[in-house]
């Protein structure tokens, strides 16, 4: 991890944080103004916010994973692994734990590793450029046979995914349902609740949670309507005081779309229906 | 053909249940405490009032957090489309109000049809609660 920025003087930001924190000590952002400071290079600052917040908060992973990002920048390596490892105790599977690791082995030479981890941080967030560029540099590095064997190990994995809907293809459905006028956020989990794609507007820790929020409410009401001998659960809306929400059950993936307030839900599932049935046919063209 | 099947606690609750019931593609109706007890239930024959009513509590706190933590407020209606039919739930001051409907149930007659029942079960809740507070009364 390239700390390209120079150190500087404060950011507008700068006091506006310290304020926040001064406000509200158990803030967990925290982490965000020790990732601030230590991207203007004031590692010393950002690793005592972040220390005084951990202290607070020893079970936040994001705040560990920007442990680990300060560490890293002071050379110190083997603390930064070890943040990182914890952060992915904390919480399996994050994604940003996931791809300073990836970085990390990717250094030590061990390529297989690190394309495990860039992997694991792409499944999360398919776009993400530092991780794609990561993966590509270790799967360089990859003798063939192995790279050839994990590809052929992940074709291999049974998918409940719909045929048309191939990973490569998550990025594009959140796009359309976001496209849709009446649709103000979109969001894929897998049945996990871990999300796979982000189509809001909010931050990836937040999405996160929203994430699991409605995969949690899915597989709950899934397995009730079996119980109740109702089949297959196929879809939810959700009307709320501030809007409403269409989650959508392809195969294991969950598609949580937010509606506008002022949008009447009738129409908003007309169009989410018609733009999945779009790509998906679309997708059957493209793949015939 | 409904069956009535009264709950000691929820005799006076059973009309906006009978008016709610007698919407076409309704199968059942029913309102759950909290925490997954029938107050009062219209169901058919063989089908489980406290299945139903946990059901009802159960998704009716999970659809509430949902709402609540993807940022869209209170919930108002939850809508459930399943293979078999259509689960429909709506929060009450008292629990949750649900209703088993047939997959293809006008969901638009039926979520005006709740919001009526739901309105005449909080003032008849509103009522006992009085009465009980009142002198002489449970409280």
């Amino acid at each position: 991890m390239a700390n390209t920025e120079a150190p500087r003087k404060a950011q507008p930001g700068w006091e506006q944080y310290r304020r926040l924190l001064r406000r509200d000590p158990d803030s967990l952002r925290f982490a965000e103004f020790a990732d601030f400071a230590r991207r203007q290079g004031r590692l010393v600052e950002a690793a005592t916010v972040c220390a005084r917040g951990l202290m607070r908060h020893p079970g936040y992973a994001t705040g560990r994973v920007v442990m680990g990002e300060i560490f890293w920048d002071q050379q110190l390596e083997d603390k930064a692994e070890q943040e990182w490892l914890e952060a992915l105790r904390l919480d399996p599977g994050h994604p940003r734990a996931q791809l300073r690791l990836g970085e990390l082995y990717l250094r030590r030479g061990s390529a297989a590793r690190a394309a495990e981890a860039l992997e694991a941080s792409l499944l999360f967030q398919p776009a993400w450029p530092e991780a794609r560029a990561l993966l590509e540099r270790a799967q360089q590095q990859l003798p063939q046979s192995a790279a050839q064997a994990r590809l052929a190990e992940r074709l291999a994995k049974p998918s409940e995914l719909p045929p048309w809907l191939a990973p490569a293809r998550f990025r594009d459905l959140l796009t359309a349902v976001r496209a849709c006028p009446s649709v103000d956020s979109a969001l894929l989990a897998d049945a996990d609740g871990l999300l796979l794609a982000n189509g809001s507007d909010t931050p990836t820790d937040e999405a996160e949670e929203r994430a699991a929020a409605a995969v949690e409410l899915v597989q709950q009401t899934r397995r009730m309507v079996a119980r109740l001998g109702a089949g297959k659960l196929r879809a939810a809306l959700l009307r709320g005081s501030a809007g409403s929400l269409r989650c959508v059950i392809l195969g294991n993936l969950t598609l949580v779309a937010g509606v506008r307030p002022e949008v009447p839900p009738g129409s908003a599932n007309a169009e989410i229906e018609e733009a999945i049935t779009d790509l998906s046919q679309r997708g059957e063209r493209d793949d015939s | 053909m409904i069956a009535e099947r009264e709950q000691e606690a929820g005799p006076r609750l059973d009309q906006p249940l009978q008016a709610l019931t007698a919407t076409p593609g309704v199968q059942a109706g029913l309102v759950a405490t909290d925490d997954g007890l029938p107050i009062a239930t219209r169901l058919r024959p063989r089908q489980d009032a406290d299945a139903l009513s946990g059901t009802a509590a159960a998704i009716g706190r999970l659809a509430a957090t949902a709402v609540a933590g993807l940022g869209k407020g209170e919930l108002q209606l939850g809508v459930f489309d399943a293979e078999q039919f259509r689960l429909i739930v709506r929060p009450l001051s008292v629990g949750f109000l649900l209703v088993l409907a047939e997959p293809d149930a006008n969901l638009g007659l039926i979520a005006g049809r709740m919001c009526s029942a739901a309105a005449a079960i909080e003032e008849i809740a509103a009522g006992i609660s009085a009465e009980n507070a009142a002198p002489g009364g449970v409280l």
